[in-house]
């Protein structure tokens, strides 16, 4: 459905999307993880034909997306990461308009907009201003008109971000329900807990380069079964590191000023971590402990984690 | 789709009309306002008006000869003369009922046929400062001017005062001797003394002739306000460009249509809502104003629109195709207006300016587009009297409104 190959996009000095590839399968929701300032954004506003790259081809349907034109748009819904509404007008005037611009008009698209209106639970609200929604509706109005057109590709950029826990809930549960539909989506988001709830593949990307790529499995396998195990405190360099060769199948990952990251096998308890630290010497103020999840991918790939 | 864009545009400010009308409203009240300081009053309401009483006491052709004078059209726009009994007017003058009082004194035609001495009366209203000295020249010059004429007839006066001592009955002939002569002398002085004795001359300059009428103050006022008032509400329009990129409503339009599409159709709507700017306050400035105007002109008018705010559309266009941000635009904007207005004679008519900025004013749209207007409404120019006008703004149109799609495209592309 959208094949992204070796997409480079610089704004001057800065590499925003470096070397970029990835193809996401018909029906499957795609996740796209990455901190703020990855390059998520950047390369869904190439694939929506926002920037023009610096280099590599970006296909939907095998069209190409900078020469494409209005079939390319017609294949592509996209809900951008800020509520992109008008405030003035209702859900169901909102969604006529956006429906206006695809060639939408008459029975079809109200029965399209009935469809949606349904789907995202704003049936009720329908004909009172948009301003008088609360967040999580203006959400997933904002869904909605991203859908008006029936794409087959809907990217979904960080749709979750700034709303409450339960509007989250129905926001997740309206995106299963899309794929479950048939449409194709691809998910930015910042939450690992999301990507791993949602998406069958996923890539992460960091600094504009994709860092892992694959199933969830394939990406889990990065770290293993084994636990991060974050220390924070007064120590040497010298001491972190000879830390390894005091407890077995330890390994350090990276090393800060008062910070150091191991991984170590599940099948070592944190207990003896703990004492093997005392004994070097370490002045411990806190120590955290990731189990093996896709936060410890991200953390062990890129020394920090996703949301900093 | 761009008729999409630009429906919805306008459906988002007839729900949010206020602001809208607010400015569409200021040029009608700024003419209103200016047109009620400056509008030139009546002219029998300005003009002095003397009341003049007179007693007439001697009641001979000589009196009845000044009276005549007073009531010719020209001084009877100056002078209300009522007769007053003998002795009735002195009580009048004391109650300040009149400017002036002037006595004719009983045997004043006899005295000046005989060339003996004679004076009026002038008695002035010393609470009244201009009417009671105009009446006193007035009668000075018709004393003179009769003393005068007493002075050419000296002739045949001399004939009658002779024929009247001796009550001398008149032949048809004689009569007709006298009346000659009488004419001969009167044909010479004719245009210079009588008829009539005295005339006034009013006389208005070639400036000011356009503006004598109240209805052209306000043609004249609307016109030069109105160019300042578009190119304001077109800025304040302009600010969608900001308002939709802040909203992300502008991103998601660009990604249905491409990017061209969206600047056009936002172009189209800043050009729209001037056109329909311009048409509302001419629509009630014309018959609130009592602007009178004809088909001809109004056609004329409506034609200019489409040309005057294609260029100011691209002035404004062009100032926030440049602008990075909503600030540089808003405070860019307002002071181009201002400059171009200020050059352009919509704050200070252009010939109250000095030498040197009347000059350059040609540089200012704004200069153009109240010269034409002024030359359609005030001199009933047509429109290819105002040819260079709409060649100058159509140029103007184009040279800016390319550009500013050209960068707004790049703008937002990066």
């Amino acid at each position: 459905m959208l094949k992204i190959t070796d997409l480079t996009k610089r704004y001057k000095d800065l590499v925003a999307v470096d070397n970029v590839s990835f193809t996401v399968n018909e029906g499957e929701i795609f996740g796209f993880l990455g901190p703020n300032g990855a390059g998520k954004t950047t390369t869904i506003n190439c694939i929506c034909g926002l920037l023009k790259p610096d280099a590599g081809t970006i296909t939907i349907d095998g069209l190409d997306v900078t020469s494409g034109g209005s079939d390319v748009r017609k294949k592509l819904g996209v809900v951008p990461q800020d509520v992109a509404l008008y405030e003035e007008f209702n859900a169901i005037e909102n969604l006529k308009f956006w429906g206006g611009l695809y060639g939408l008009k008459g029975q079809a698209l109200t029965a399209r907009i009935d469809l949606l209106l349904e789907l995202t639970g704003l049936k009720e609200r329908a004909k009172s201003a948009v301003k008088t929604y609360s967040g999580g509706m203006q959400r997933r109005l904002n869904m909605a008109a991203g859908l008006i057109h029936d794409p087959r590709l809907l990217l979904l950029d960080e749709p979750t971000v700034g709303i409450d826990p339960q509007a989250r809930h129905q926001m997740l549960d309206t995106i299963r329900e899309i794929a479950r539909q048939g449409t194709t989506i691809l998910y930015t988001t910042h939450y690992m807990d999301e990507a791993e709830d949602l998406c069958g593949r996923l890539a992460i990307i960091d600094h504009g380069r994709i860092l892992a790529l694959g199933t969830q499995n394939e990406i889990q396998q990065i770290v293993g079964e084994n636990r991060l195990l974050k220390v924070t405190g007064v120590f040497s360099k010298s001491v972190a590191e000879s830390l390894p060769g005091q407890m077995s199948d330890l390994n350090l990952l990276s090393i800060q000023e008062n910070e150091a990251l191991y991984s170590l096998p599940i099948k070592h308890t944190t207990g003896a971590f703990l004492e093997t630290l005392i004994k070097s010497g370490f002045e411990i103020d806190n120590l955290s402990i990731k189990e093996p999840s896709l936060d410890s991918v991200f953390i062990k790939l890129t020394g920090r984690e996703l949301r900093d | 789709m761009i008729g999409q864009l630009i429906l919805k545009d306008f459906r988002r400010r007839i729900r949010q009309p206020t602001g809208y009308l607010i400015l569409i409203a200021m040029p009608l009240f700024f003419a209103l306002l200016m047109g009620l300081i400056f509008q030139p009053k009546e002219q029998k309401e300005t003009a002095i008006r003397v009341n003049l009483l007179v007693e007439d006491r001697d009641e001979s052709a000589v009196s009845r000869f000044i009276l005549g004078a007073f009531g010719n059209k020209e001084m009877g726009d100056l002078f209300h003369v009522t007769t007053v009994d003998s002795g009735a007017g002195r009580p009048m003058m004391d109650a300040g009922k009149a400017s002036a009082l002037l006595i004719i004194p009983e045997g004043l035609g006899e005295s000046l046929l005989n060339q003996r001495p004679a004076s009026l009366t002038l008695i002035k209203n010393p609470s009244e400062a201009f009417a009671p000295k105009i009446a006193e020249e007035t009668v000075e010059i018709l004393a003179e001017g009769g003393d005068r004429l007493i002075t050419l007839l000296q002739g045949p006066l001399q004939i009658m005062r002779l024929n009247a001592a001796s009550d001398h009955e008149y032949s048809q002939v004689e009569l007709g001797i006298i009346a000659f002569q009488v004419y001969q002398i009167m044909r010479k002085i004719d245009g210079i003394l009588i008829p009539p004795l005295i005339t006034l001359n009013s006389q208005t300059s070639e400036a000011d002739q356009s503006t004598d009428d109240s209805s052209n103050i306000f043609a004249y006022l609307l016109a030069s306000i109105l160019v300042m008032s578009i190119l304001f509400i077109l800025e304040v329009i302009s600010r969608d460009f900001f308002d939709e990129q802040e909203k992300n409503t502008f991103k998601r339009q660009r990604i249905a249509m491409g990017m061209s599409d969206v600047i056009i159709a936002k172009l189209i709507f800043v050009y729209l809502s001037g056109l329909f700017a311009y048409f509302l306050v001419w629509a009630v400035g014309i018959p609130s104003f009592g602007i009178k105007i004809t088909l001809h002109q109004g056609i004329d008018l409506a034609v200019f629109a489409f040309v005057l705010i294609a260029a100011c559309t691209g002035v404004i266009s062009f100032i926030f195709a440049l602008a990075k941000t909503r600030s540089q635009a808003q405070s860019v904007a307002p002071a181009v207006i201002l400059g171009f207005s200020m050059l352009g004679g919509a704050m200070v008519p252009l010939n109250n300016l000095p030498q040197f900025i009347q000059r350059i004013a040609v540089i200012s749209p704004v200069y153009w587009g109240i010269d034409a207007m002024h030359r359609i409404t005030l001199e009933n120019a047509s429109l290819p009297e105002i040819g260079r006008h709409l060649l100058i703004l159509s140029a103007l149109a184009t040279a800016l409104l390319v550009p500013s799609l050209l960068i707004q495209q790049r703008k937002f592309r990066s």
